[in-house]
């Protein structure tokens, strides 16, 4: 069971950093694009931040996630052990 | 695809980085020993005393398969940049092996590392992602090597935890990079692949459960950093942080839970404990980190060696989708 529920974490945070971070660029692309390029330095710092502000998001999903898990899962062994 | 003459020069230049490692861990580890520069296997019911910083043999054996590779392909910057990357963050881990760093101090000294990546301009400012295609970041990409490189180092050495946790991870995660590397036709960054592949199996042998030699940060620095400029220098990035998950989540979780950067010795509250009858099992305390490893256990108590099989396992399942990640990413 345990193979299951760690895979499917895996599978989860894999497919989401693959579909996320097209999805983060094709926005970040769509919202800042590189006609402004007089000001390149400023879409750039502007485009990473907001990628890494995507990213950080997912990352905080796949967190809560793994925290309910792994609380679900303790706290079932503890009944059974009582 | 590349063609028969190089993957056979690529693969001698692993077996001679397999060969050097095989060859120089015994030596060295006897005279760690004889030293006392030891660390105590602390999920072993006797704790035995096991000879530390033995990744200095993954490091010699990958500036020889490197080498080789030089004479054989001729001279280029990649290998140069490659061997430096390494090298730094070697030293960094023997520094922080012989006199421990501070959580803070670690990874802002292993920016270091990737200042020959930089010096060198082994970089293409392009990271390529599926269905888009290249992505200009011209100004900003140097940058964000000077954070890739501690971010890979560091979250390698947060999963050497365990008898050949890291050394089978990475060992799996080389070759899906050399794999995908050849695919690619990118002989030289392939090539590193390759080396750092045979160096971690040799160190794989001495490593695996019961391990008879630590890598230390020495180790588990350097062969991060690695594979953080085999990404850099062979543009795979978004293949290298798929297939690098489960470590990512191991570090994010990790750092997540404590809420700051830290060190293991720091964290008073233990995420895992060592049952009387030599299992491993996941305590119930709030305030430890919950970790990899505290999920592989959460279902309950299991041997070192099974949690190191179970890592394998999502490692390559990791490494699959790093696979159909570069797929998209050339189609």
């Amino acid at each position: 069971m345990r193979i299951v529920a760690l895979s499917a974490l895996a599978i989860f945070v894999s497919l989401s950093v693959i579909f996320g971070v097209s999805l983060i660029v094709r926005a970040t692309i769509f919202m800042l694009p590189y006609s402004m390029t007089e000001f390149r330095m400023v879409v750039e710092v502007l485009r990473v931040l907001l990628a890494l502000a995507l990213a950080y998001s997912w990352l905080r999903v796949g967190k809560a996630l793994a925290d309910w898990y792994f609380w679900r899962s303790v706290s079932f062994r503890g009944r059974d052990e009582s | 695809m590349l063609d028969v003459f190089t993957v056979g020069t690529a693969l001698t230049v692993s077996v001679v980085a397999f060969a050097v490692t095989y060859l120089t861990i015994p030596p060295l580890a006897s005279w760690l020993k004889h030293r006392g520069i030891v660390g105590i296997d602390v999920h072993k019911l006797d704790g035995p005393k096991i000879p530390q910083m033995c990744g200095l043999s993954v490091i010699a054996g990958l500036a020889a398969g490197l080498f080789s590779l030089e004479l054989v392909a001729g001279h280029s910057p990649d290998i140069v940049a490659f061997l430096g990357t390494v090298v730094i963050a070697g030293i960094i881990g023997v520094v922080d092996d012989v006199r421990p760093l501070s959580s803070k101090l670690k990874p802002a000294l292993t920016m270091l590392a990737a200042v020959p990546i930089l010096l060198l301009g082994t970089y293409d400012p392009h990271p390529i992602f599926p269905l888009i295609g290249a992505f200009r970041l011209t100004i900003l990409y140097p940058m964000l090597i000077l954070v890739a490189i501690p971010v890979t180092a560091n979250a390698v050495n947060m999963l050497d935890v365990f008898n050949g946790s890291m050394s089978g991870t990475l060992m799996i995660v080389s070759l899906t990079l050399a794999g995908v590397l050849a695919f690619a036709g990118k002989a030289t960054a392939m090539g590193l692949a390759l080396a750092l592949s045979g160096s971690l199996f040799a160190f794989y042998l001495f490593n695996r459960y019961p391990a008879r030699v630590f890598g230390g940060d020495a180790g588990s620095l350097a062969c991060g950093a690695a594979v953080g400029a085999v990404a850099i220098i062979g543009r795979v990035e978004l293949v290298t942080v798929v297939a690098l998950v489960p470590y990512i989540m191991n570090a994010f979780y990790g750092l997540a839970s404590v809420g700051r950067l830290y060190e293991r010795r720091e964290i008073k509250p233990r995420p895992v404990k060592l049952r009387n009858d030599g299992l491993l099992e996941a305590t119930a305390e709030r305030g430890a980190p919950v970790t990899l490893t505290r999920l592989i256990l959460a279902e309950g108590p299991m041997s070192e060696r099974r949690i190191v099989s179970l890592m394998q396992v999502l490692t390559a399942l990791s490494c699959a989708l790093a696979i159909f990640a570069f797929f998209l990413v050339e189609a």
